[in-house]
């Protein structure tokens, strides 16, 4: 039966996605039966949406320099 | 969105030409997902522009020997990833020891059980309103873990693929997901106490 602070590890480092099928098995009896580890991989889940949504948009200004970065450099004799 | 045919042959031929027009195509469907990744990884915007522009210099460099077998996008974030790879394997070497890793241990007890549980803190920090508060604690995840965690998290490349363009092991990886899932964790977990 794994531990606590391994699910985390497990869980945290996707170390569970390479896990075999045993592996596996263990995970799942041990969130299962770990409210904590459950609470601990929910968290993680709702963090990687966070994530996604934290990436926003670069300013057009940003893009309009590089742009014009970009066309200079090509200007440029080759 | 859709994008314009890259892959045409008689677009590669104006691109080979320096057609100023077909460039312009080609830094508007791309430089805005070059600089938004890059910012992502947590680079400055002087970094990000550096990133992208090197990213477009060899581009235009190399585009006499470019054949079309591979999409030109390929090719553009293919020397984009293998310049990030370098910030990510530099800055790790200087990080071989995180103090995440001792917070992470303080918080289980001999047995390997939870001493300090995860709070309950689901509906105050990780809510849509949150954003604001995860920039924030992004701030604080040293710049090689953040990459990892950008390229996993937001990307979502497969491991392997992440390891492939990194030129990282997957244990090496892995501890860099680990560190930096925790230290956000731990940040958010702080600041959501603060909020009480």
């Amino acid at each position: 039966m794994y531990r606590c602070s391994e699910i985390v590890r497990l869980i945290s480092s996707e170390e569970y996605l390479t896990a075999g099928l045993l592996k596996r098995l263990g995970i799942r009896l041990h969130l299962a039966a770990c409210r904590n580890c459950r609470r601990y991989a929910r968290q993680l889940r709702a963090l990687a949406a966070a994530l996604r949504e934290a990436a926003g948009p670069v300013p057009a200004a940003e893009i309009e320099t590089a742009k014009r970065l970009v066309l200079e450099r090509l200007a440029q004799k080759p | 969105m859709p994008e314009p045919n890259f892959s045409d042959a008689r677009f590669l031929r104006r691109l080979k030409e320096r057609d100023r027009v077909a460039w312009a195509e080609l830094a508007d469907a791309y430089l805005s997902q070059l600089l938004r990744a890059a910012r992502g990884m947590g680079f400055t915007i002087e970094d990000s522009q550096d990133l992208a522009q090197s990213a477009f210099a060899a581009l235009i460099e190399g585009i006499g020997r470019f054949e079309g077998r591979s999409h030109i996008r390929t090719f553009l974030f293919g020397i984009f990833y293998n310049k990030v790879s370098e910030h990510l394997r530099e800055k790790q070497r200087a990080e071989e020891n995180d103090p995440i890793d001792e917070v992470m241990e303080s918080k289980f007890d001999l047995q390997g059980k939870w001493r300090q549980p995860p709070l309950d803190i689901e509906k105050k920090i990780f809510s849509r309103e949150a954003r604001q508060m995860v920039e924030k604690c992004l701030e604080t995840v040293p710049r090689a873990q953040r990459i990892a965690l950008y390229l996993r998290a937001v990307s979502e490349m497969d491991t392997t693929e992440i390891c492939n363009k990194m030129q990282i092991t997957p244990t090496n990886l892995g501890v860099l997901l680990f560190r930096a899932r925790n230290y956000l964790r731990e940040c958010l977990e702080r600041m959501g106490l603060k909020r009480g």
